[in-house]
């Protein structure tokens, strides 16, 4: 079995598929299967989140270069994939990009590695686009809010060595399961569109979400 | 599962939709308001972000066009045009009850929302949440009312947000989330001494299915 077929290597051939994405770019292609890629070292992640305190607390610009140059392109494929074209997922990336220059400052990376607060930032972006009304989001401050029983653990380990792990531990997944976590965040579909697409009863695609969920979280989980 | 906070929580793929960014606004309003009262699954998607942001690392970069950097650096002194959806001043009694990402949809609060009489004991507020398809509402169930019983053409989600109510499938009280499918015929009924406030969603219509069902159908269709 053959459980991370999706997650081509960049180390061998990188600009030769990097050459196939653009060409599928340009002819609006299905980009499934060969966009996945596997992460650089985890001191690359840390230093994204420096530059991004860097970036709150200087207002570095070098700094904010840096993170577009590794963001906008991710972003703009993850966009593309949810069937967003060229032109918009464009306009989408930047408007992401300028949140991230203002909200900088929001950013704790004991809570969120730098690409997840990124992902988020994009995501709501993406929502806001499409409709009228704004993405709900929490209020910290909020008097009706419950607050956490303890403070969250420090998540400063774990984002540091979540985006690995936690894609090794997609890469353990059989191959039916970790597909499902894939289009679970890169298909714009619902469980029963999937389901109808891959022949199976809802109720089967629910249980082998459900069981990769568990199956990672228990990574993420061993982590902390 | 944390010791606080409520016990009946929302699907684990409503909340993987909505870390993913593919939640209805409803339902997005509906988890987010659960989020604030639930801290169990706050950590939930946490992970579930944190998923996508491990996925988003490992995308194949996509070529952005050569001057999108320039264009970029060039809006970040731009003055910020507002950002937050603008927030009425609201009672105190509806700033302590209901949380933020559902506040901002009662105006100036509970009481001065367009209640209207569903049935004896039960009131009902439609909300707009931008998509026709799906109904939102509060509902307000006095001290110890039964609302009818009713199956649903697809799926009901009710969060309480005041008080309690028991049904066949268990007791629901503050941030409790209730699912009930096409197949359950139930009928909830708010614990005496206080008054039920719930947030409902209701996708795909629902049918009531007592006596009394034909006068109550227009509680759905409107």
């Amino acid at each position: 079995m053959d459980a991370g077929s999706w997650l081509i290597s960049e180390s061998d051939g990188s600009s030769k598929e990097r050459a196939v994405g653009d060409v599928a770019l340009r002819r609006k292609l299905p980009l499934h299967g060969v966009m996945m890629s596997v992460p650089e070292p985890a001191v690359a992640q840390a230093s994204f989140d420096t530059l991004i305190e860097a970036v709150a607390r200087d207002r570095d610009r070098a700094a904010f270069a840096e993170l577009f140059e590794h963001f906008a392109p991710r972003l703009k494929s993850y966009l593309m994939r949810l069937g967003t074209d060229d032109g918009a997922a464009e306009e989408v990336v930047q408007e992401a990009m300028v949140m991230v220059w203002r909200k900088a400052d929001s950013f704790d990376r004991r809570q969120a590695s730098a690409s997840t607060w990124i992902f988020t930032i994009a995501r709501n972006k993406r929502i806001d686009r499409l409709r009228r009304e704004r993405r709900p989001e929490l209020d910290p401050n909020d008097p009706a809010l419950v607050p956490d029983p303890v403070e969250p653990a420090d998540m400063t380990v774990q984002s540091q060595q979540s985006r690995d792990r936690i894609l090794l531990a997609v890469e353990k997944l059989p191959a039916e399961q970790s597909e499902l976590i894939r289009m679970a965040y890169f298909d714009d579909k619902s469980h029963a569109e999937i389901a109808a697409e891959m022949a199976l009863p809802l109720g089967t695609v629910k249980s082998r979400i459900r069981l990769a969920l568990g199956r990672m979280r228990r990574e993420v989980e061993d982590l902390g | 599962m944390a010791e606080i906070g409520p016990i009946h929580h929302p699907d684990e793929d409503v909340l993987l939709d909505y870390a993913a960014g593919k939640a209805s606004q409803a339902t997005s309003v509906l988890v987010a308001t659960h989020l604030a009262l639930c801290p169990s699954c706050r950590a939930e998607v946490r992970k579930f972000e944190a998923l996508g942001g491990a996925l988003i690392e490992a995308e194949k970069p996509a070529t952005m066009s050569a001057d999108a950097l320039t264009a970029v650096l060039s809006r970040l002194d731009d003055s910020e045009e507002d950002e937050a959806r603008p927030v009425e001043q609201c009672d105190a009694q509806t700033l302590a009850l209901i949380p933020q990402p559902l506040r901002g949809y009662l105006g100036s609060g509970v009481d001065s929302l367009p209640w209207k009489t569903r049935g004896i004991g039960i009131r009902e507020a439609v909300l707009d949440f931008g998509d026709p398809a799906i109904r939102t509402s509060l509902v307000r169930i006095a001290p110890g009312a039964r609302v009818l019983g009713h199956t649903h053409g697809d799926l009901e989600t009710t969060m309480v947000l005041k008080g309690a109510f028991n049904d066949s499938t268990g007791r629901y009280a503050r941030g409790d989330v209730a699912v009930a499918t096409s197949d359950l015929d139930h009928a909830p009924v708010a614990e005496t001494g206080e008054e039920c406030i719930c947030l409902i969603i209701v996708e795909g219509g629902l049918r009531f299915t007592g006596p009394l069902s034909r006068l109550m159908n227009p509680f759905v269709r409107l």
